[in-house]
């Protein structure tokens, strides 16, 4: 017994020192890797000296999704940018509202940035959370995406407008999929029935489960975000009969837009980088300075193309001032379906 | 064709690739083994990394820690009692109690075996008739969903050793703990009291994590002062092996369970946990002994192992053939090929039908390498149970912190997690089993949902009963909660 | 209530002749009072839930009630039985009093504050800080250097392996 225990502090011994060599080991690159950084950032001739430790960036929902696919790409590629890796964090929950709320408590200095989008109008307006846009600022805008309005490649329809004039004259009978209830591609459903006067069966499927439903021929019709249906979409599976956007899609050249088609409906779900209010000015400058290079690089047009994103970089103060106005544009569109709690 | 499969074989063999399988099986191992960790969370770890590779090596990578965690997760579900994911959770029934006969390295030995047999199984069905699978899972809509839920949720009646009542309210404690947060339907809050964290609801794995870890450790706390330096298990543990012979009794059992894992797999929605469920209950039901489950026999670790592994080559079914992710796992596999520019679907097999015959190649051999990894590292794990308690304890105690932190970065979760230590503990104080609680707590959420949305879509409340797959299933239900009354009381009648 | 009676007695035959054992009467019957508790909590609180539904289908508070009349059907079923067998409460009764499990009830209260511990100063100081009294109350340790270095193994290890080996976001302390 008692050997057996001075054996097990040594070996308790040994190992503490190995992790204390080691983590010395660690401090000691990352004291190497500020200091390259820093150098850097006297180079460029600005006055901060951000950042000179990894970034944070929370993602609002899980691993795989199409909002986390971008988001970490744009991680990436900043992350090269700005010379500290951009570490992507998923806080999922609550249509958003939990990474929110972390990222609003976290300290305004440039470290946590959350990959933001029309969810922050949504979760708000839906009563998921006590605060709104204005607890953000906004850094960039990096991309839109359309809504799909998605059928079998066997269907009936042969264009929206057949579509629509069968959900007029069988209300209720087409059943169209989204990925929840009070989200942007049940709200899309929604104005489309206001629009045209069609009558659907709104279904609401977690992320990615309503084209399973599609496919399998148990709702007719699905309105998602191109990129959980471009796979299926290119393997000739199923149809988008058209998109939400104010132009066609890059990746889909032949898929018309509604306005084409005499629909008057424009909505798209835009993408982009806010920071906690109150973060300082300069640090803003050049997360957005960085962002932007990321927005113009090939490697990130191809990414976004393949995920049926269409990049639309707005600056920091644009950014604002384009959230304020598509905040008030979904109130009121979540007031007329009595979404809106507050 | 044949060039496609050679370079893919190519890709798939090459050092870099061998080399990172390997990585991959050796993290998922360690995670799924740890208690508190699970290979979701290597996953999500590893996903940045992939970003350098060339796309085989990165889907090695990640293959590695899907296959390997998948299987450790047997480990501490047999050791400790606590399952490494919720996939094990059914390994715990009898993989535990093996254990505490002294038996731990048959029981770890089976487990493996299983698992890869069954691997290798859903594999093999993946590579020759995945399109087949693929268009019956598509049959599976809400509806259907619901159906086979409801049945997999039936097995709380045979998993509740001892009382059924009492199965049958910790299952219901199971389901209202999932109701809380936000309605999947509607989005309005549930028992939130008004408590904004609560909004994101109750997590699966932190509630596991919880449910298991916390109440083990309080029942191995050393009781008395000499009882200090002692290890969690005194008699003799063995590392002995399990024998040709007992391979061979499972082997039925072992393919029932790849068939099922795999048909289960394919479904989008449904997952590990269900089909290592249904696979047990299905098992014992046409076992010879039905009595002796439960109580640590070898079958009742292969029967849900093989189902969870034969799991692993059914998701893979519906993400490369239709370009849907089964489960969270393969969510992530998928991201990760996107990431590469790949676009995951019928079209891969078409335009790069290489990189399908490496991702093939790579799942192989992440199935090998587990195989060799882990059954070599039996020995190494039964060493774990020679750790003395006080430090073996507290270890785990600060791996409940971190692994329940770690699902989704969020402290609300280990608070969830200690609360449910102490559901967990005073349902052991006062018998009733907590294997329901996870059954109801994984499958509950889409139970509801899908029943919900089912009749959202057809319009009635009767679709459960005109689809045909539902109505088998609802049937089946029935057999199981009442067929054994039914059974007892044909025999008085006849014996009267 | 008039129904729900003779169903009541289909399901007590139903699930307790299945050679259940229900010995400890008294117990059983504590037990099955919170639990009926616990339903009328939770149906108070299903009623606070907003009625909201999309028409002809069920609503947020319909699983909840299933739930409700499931526990409380439960908890009858059980009560019933435990009060089938008053015979040996007398031996219960004692069993009981012996075994109240101080040690688990500690260790579980420290556990919530070693948690708090942790979201104040996160999990490397929450663990330098509560791990020395885990390892003294509930695993009765005496050896101080033991102690010290358990913990100090533990808080540094874990972090050092998670954190910065695997870049692992861990628990940091919400007051710093």
């Amino acid at each position: 017994m008692k050997k057996w225990r001075l054996k097990g502090v040594a070996l308790v011994l040994v190992s503490l020192l190995l992790v204390l060599a080691l983590s010395l080991a660690g401090c000691g690159g990352s004291k190497q890797a500020d200091s390259g950084s820093k150098n850097d950032g006297a180079k460029q001739g600005t006055t901060v000296e951000f950042p000179t430790k990894p970034i944070e960036m929370t993602v609002l929902f899980g691993a795989g999704s199409g909002a986390d696919l971008l988001a970490r790409k744009v991680a990436d590629l900043a992350g090269k940018e700005l010379g500290q890796p951009i570490a992507v964090v998923n806080r999922t929950g609550a249509g958003g509202a939990v990474g929110y709320s972390y990222v609003k408590d976290q300290k305004p200095d440039g470290y946590n940035i959350v990959w933001n989008s029309n969810s922050i109008n949504t979760a708000y307006h839906q009563g998921n959370m006590q605060f709104d846009y204005k607890a953000f600022a906004g850094v960039a805008e990096l991309t839109t995406e359309p809504v799909s309005i998605a059928v079998k490649a066997d269907a009936p329809w042969k264009d929206i407008n057949e579509f629509i004039e069968y959900a007029k004259n069988n209300p209720g009978k087409v059943r169209i999929g989204n990925s929840g209830l009070g989200t942007f591609t049940h709200l899309t459903a929604v104005a489309l029935e206001n629009k045209t006067g069609a009558k659907f069966t709104h279904v609401p499927f977690g992320q990615g489960l309503a084209v399973s439903s599609l496919l399998g021929g148990k709702i007719e019709a699905s309105s998602q975000l191109p990129a959980e249906i471009m796979s299926q979409v290119k393997a000739g599976q199923v149809r988008i009969l058209a998109v939400t956007g104010e132009e066609r899609l890059a990746s889909l050249p032949d898929v018309p837009t509604f306005k084409e088609k005499g629909i008057d409906l424009t909505l798209s779900l835009w993408r982009g980088i806010a920071v906690p209010a109150g973060t300082p000015q300069p640090v803003i400058a050049k997360l957005e300075a960085a962002f932007k290079k990321v927005a113009e690089s090939q490697e990130f047009k191809d990414f976004a193309a393949q995920m049926g994103a269409n990049i639309e970089f707005r600056g920091a103060s644009e950014f604002d001032a384009f959230i304020a106005q598509q905040d008030k544009e979904l109130a009121a569109l979540m007031e007329q379906i009595g979404m809106k709690k507050q | 064709m044949l060039s496609s499969i050679l370079t893919g074989i190519g890709e798939a063999t090459q050092l870099s690739a061998l080399v990172a399988n390997l990585v991959g099986v050796i993290v998922g191992i360690t995670f799924g083994s740890m208690p508190g960790l699970t290979f979701s969370t290597g996953l999500i770890l590893l996903l940045p990394v992939t970003f350098a590779f060339d796309p085989v090596t990165g889907i090695s990578l990640l293959v590695g820690v899907f296959i390997g965690g998948m299987t450790g997760g047997s480990v501490s579900a047999i050791l400790l009692g606590i399952p490494g994911t919720p996939s094990a959770a059914a390994t715990v029934i009898d993989g535990y109690p093996l254990k505490q006969k002294g038996m731990a390295g048959k029981a770890l030995g089976m487990a493996v075996i299983a698992s890869i047999f069954a691997g290798l199984v859903s594999l093999l069905l993946l590579i020759l008739v995945a399109p087949l699978i693929a268009k019956v899972a598509l049959q599976f809509g809400s509806v259907e969903i619901f159906a086979l839920v409801l049945f997999g949720l039936s097995t709380i009646i045979s998993v509740s050793s001892g009382s059924v009542i009492k199965g049958l309210i910790a299952g219901i404690i199971g389901l209202m703990a999932m109701e809380i947060g936000l309605d999947p339907v509607m989005g309005v809050h549930r028992f939130t009291l008004g408590y904004e964290p609560l909004q994101a609801g109750i997590d699966l794995l932190a509630a596991m994590i919880g449910l298991f870890a916390i109440p083990q450790i309080i029942k191995d706390l050393p009781r008395s002062q000499g009882e200090t330096g002692i290890k969690i298990e005194e008699k003799g543990i063995t590392n002995q092996l399990p024998s040709w012979q007992e391979i061979k009794s499972c082997f039925g059992i072992m393919v029932r369970g790849a068939l099922m894992g795999t048909g289960i797999g394919s479904i989008p929605g449904t997952g590990g946990p269900i089909a290592a469920f249904l696979s047990y209950e299905t098992n014992k039901r046409m076992s010879k002994h039905p009595e002796k489950w439960g109580t640590g026999i070898l079958e009742g670790v292969a029967a849900p192992e093989a189902a969870n592994n034969g799991v692993t080559g059914g998701a893979l079914i519906p993400m490369l053939t239709l370009g849907i992710p089964g489960d969270p796992g393969t969510a992530i596999l998928l991201g990760a090929l996107l990431i590469h520019g790949l676009q995951p679907g019928p079209l891969l097999f078409q335009n790069n039908a290489d990189v399908v015959y490496g991702i093939f190649a790579a799942l192989f051999i992440a199935n090998i390498l587990t195989l060799i990894v882990q059954w070599f590292g039996i020995r190494l794990f039964v060493k774990i149970l020679q750790v003395p308690k006080t430090i073996l304890l507290p270890a785990i105690m600060v791996l409940t912190i971190v692994g329940s932190f770690a699902v989704r970065n969020n402290l609300f979760d280990v608070y969830v997690m200690a609360v449910f230590g102490v559901i967990g503990y005073f349902l052991e104080r006062y018998d009733f089993p907590t294997t329901p609680v996870i059954l109801a707590i994984v499958l509950g959420p889409t139970l509801e949902t899908e029943m919900r949305r089912a009749i959202i879509a057809e319009g009635t409340y009767t679709a459960f009963f005109t689809h045909p797959i539902s109505a088998v299933f609802i049937f089946l239900t029935l057999v199981m909660l009442f067929g054994p009354t039914v059974k007892d009381k044909i025999a008085a009648r006849r014996a009267a | 209530m008039v129904k729900t009676a003779p169903l009541l007695k289909v399901i007590v035959v139903c699930f307790t002749s299945r050679g259940e054992k229900m010995s400890r009467g008294r117990e059983d019957r504590q037990v099955a009072f919170c639990f009926l508790l616990l339903a009328a909590i939770w149906g108070y609180l299903t009623l606070q839930i907003p009625p909201t539904s999309i028409p002809g289908t069920p609503g947020p508070r319909f699983f909840p009630w299933l739930l409700v009349t499931g526990l409380v059907i439960l908890s009858l079923v059980m009560l019933v039985g435990s009060l089938r067998q008053p015979a040996d409460e007398k031996q219960v009764d004692a069993d009981a009093k012996k075994d109240i499990d101080w040690i688990g009830l500690g260790t579980l209260a420290m556990f919530f504050v070693y948690v708090w511990m942790v979201d104040l100063i996160g999990l490397r100081w929450g663990t330098l800080v509560m791990m020395p009294f885990f390892l003294f109350v509930s695993f009765r340790l005496r050896n101080i250097m033991e102690i010290a270095l358990i913990t100090l193994v533990l808080a540094f290890g874990v972090d050092f392996v998670f954190r910065v080996l695997l870049k692992m976001a861990l628990p940091m302390g919400s007051i710093f």
